[in-house]
């Protein structure tokens, strides 16, 4: 078994590049080795396969998700067991942290849990650093009517959801992802839903 | 009521529905409830959040409820079902060019055990492997695969591979040649078909009759501190599922579906006014028939599938864990809404080609029909 984070691979699955390297850079300072990997259900499985990594770190809002959840089901098609970080952990905290920051965390079946503790801390502190980042990348990378649209896009959502601000990027970047658009396109739609002539109450006949 | 708004899981599928139009046409406002939704992207996010308390409740795959409360695969999350959300709803799609093959055999397609014998000829003729996409271990509809394959000695290995895909990438996959078959939920059959990337092969009903395909699971911790509000909870469910049936609303239903984030423009090809939001041959039903109540017969018949499938490490009783599923609770939220419900929570399963009826409070009341496909021969020799 490893002892020192030389021997450690984490496999870091991330569609979000700015925060892959914020957590790839924080990790390869401290000595662990690090692997990237877009997320991406056939690729995933072959990655896991053939660079076995000891933990593999994942976006909480991968879909993935499901694809690891499922390899750790039935050890067949999983190289090595994996399981879900918090497995026979009584640290319910780092679990709590770690929801919320939006990371989850695979572990490969012997890697002891003192060893794993730093490497979810460190992704975890990341995560959270990039929320606060996320904003100004959004300005400096969009133009100020798109970022107003998306603005107004957001406030729609949150009326109609009751959520907070945060929920709400999140929810209009979910959407731009699934539907390959860009955030504007999407805020603009929204707000045709939402705001514009368009929307009728549901129950009322067209 | 409630000062805290309740906050509630769910995954863009069609089967979100009983949660979503709860909350668009004022149900559990009319329960004094105030509910948030939060839209997932992956069941075992959706499982983790429940798991901290970030959410009091969800819509959950049936089998999923069983892993989650006995710690497979994460430790385990108290859970409280006390409610059936919908019943069939998943389909075993084949690509175009399957499909082909499949119809070259001359078998009969349309019983699923032709259709079955039809893609083992297939299988075996086949140079490379084929490949079908799932959605999650812990659900129906890799169990509903499993049984079906088996019933023509087929299972995965070198010749047939199993490849997890989310749901909303699952025509995708198909189209681009990535997996052969997809066993999904709705809507994806239906878009798939839409799309003319792949044909509806074989439907979960035609695998096992109305089986319970998404429950509401509640924290149990949650559901202790506040069972009048889980009782509102229920009410609020049961009357969208009995909005849902009515096919009169199927305009509205996309209307509410339709908007963001929900399932949002997913749907928007089944349009037409709604017409062909629910396949015919998949029978997906809220209601009807009983179609809510949490018969322990049935969670114990697939805690069995479960075991068979090599899902439940180690030597298992076959017992449900204490208090998952609550009948009990209910009897008495249908009860507040005049609505009669079976006595006894045991019925046999399996035995029910058609609808039958058992014995309410006030009468007899009608249940769906239960037949299962399962496998007759033993593939281990």
């Amino acid at each position: 078994m490893a002892t020192t984070p030389e021997n450690v691979r984490v496999m870091l699955v991330d569609n979000e590049p700015d925060r892959a390297r914020l957590v790839r850079d924080a990790l390869e300072s401290q000595g662990y080795n690090v692997i990237c990997q877009r997320d991406s259900t056939l690729g995933l499985v072959a990655a896991v396969a053939k660079q076995e990594p000891d933990l593999v770190i994942i976006d909480m809002d991968s879909p993935d998700r499901d694809t690891l959840d499922t390899m750790a089901a039935m050890s067949e098609h999983a190289p090595r067991p994996i399981v879900f970080f918090a497995s026979g952990q009584s640290d319910s905290h780092t679990i709590q942290d770690a929801v919320r920051a939006g990371v989850s965390a695979y572990i490969v079946d012997g890697l002891e849990q003192h060893r794993v503790k730093p490497i979810i801390d460190v992704a975890i502190a990341r995560f959270q650093s990039f929320q606060a980042l996320r904003h100004e990348l959004l300005e400096t990378r969009t133009a100020l009517d798109e970022r107003k649209r998306v603005e107004q896009a957001k406030g729609l959502i949150m009326k109609h959801q009751g959520c907070d601000e945060e929920e709400a990027f999140r929810t209009l970047r979910k959407l731009a992802m699934d539907r390959s658009q860009r955030l504007g396109q999407v805020a603009d739609d929204v707000i045709g839903i939402f705001a514009g002539k368009s929307h009728r109450k549901p129950g009322e006949t067209p | 009521m409630s000062d805290h708004p309740l906050h509630l899981g769910y995954m863009p599928l069609l089967d979100a529905a009983p949660l979503i139009v709860a909350r668009e046409l004022g149900l559990f406002r009319e329960q004094g409830l105030q509910v948030r939704l939060h839209r997932e992207v992956s069941w075992a996010s959706l499982r983790d959040k429940l798991s901290v308390g970030a959410l009091q409740g969800a819509q959950m795959l049936s089998p999923m409820t069983l892993a989650a409360s006995m710690g497979l695969g994460a430790p385990p999350v108290p859970l409280t079902c006390a409610m059936v959300l919908s019943r069939n709803g998943n389909g075993i799609t084949v690509s175009r060019a399957l499909h082909d093959q499949l119809l070259s055999t001359g078998h009969d397609l349309s019983r699923p055990a032709m259709a079955a014998k039809a893609l083992a000829l297939c299988t075996a003729a086949a140079r490379e492997p084929l490949r079908v996409g799932i959605v999650y271990a812990w659900s129906s509809h890799y169990l509903q695969l499993m049984d079906w394959l088996e019933t023509a000695g087929l299972r995965p290995g070198q010749s047939l591979q199993v490849i997890t895909v989310p749901p909303h990438r699952m025509t995708g996959a198909l189209s681009r040649g990535e997996i052969d078959m997809a066993c999904v939920g709705e809507p994806w059959n239906s878009l798939a078909e839409l799309e003319g990337t792949g044909h509806l092969l074989v439907t979960g009903h035609q695998i096992w009759q109305n089986a319970p395909e998404k429950v509401l699971g509640m924290s149990s911790d949650w559901v202790e501190a506040n069972p009048q509000v889980h009782q509102k909870l229920l009410m609020a469910l049961i009357q969208a599922g009995r909005w849902l049936d009515n096919p009169v609303n199927r305009p509205a239903l996309l209307d509410c579906l339709s908007l963001p984030p929900y399932l949002d423009q997913v749907v928007a090809p089944l349009g037409r006014g709604g017409a062909a939001l629910f396949h015919p041959r998949i029978q997906q039903h809220f209601f009807r028939q009983s179609a809510n109540f949490p018969w322990l017969s049935q969670f114990r018949w697939l805690l069995e599938r479960m075991i068979q499938r090599g899902q439940i490490p180690g030597e298992h009783s076959g017992a449900l864990p204490q208090g998952l599923f609550r009948p009990d609770l209910y009897r008495q939220a249908a009860s507040a809404l005049n609505l009669d419900s079976p006595l006894s929570s045991e019925k046999p399963e399996g035995e029910h080609p058609h609808p039958f009826t058992v014995p309410g409070r006030e009468g007899p009341i009608e249940v769906g029909s239960d037949s299962l496909m399962l496998p007759t021969l033993d593939p281990i020799h």
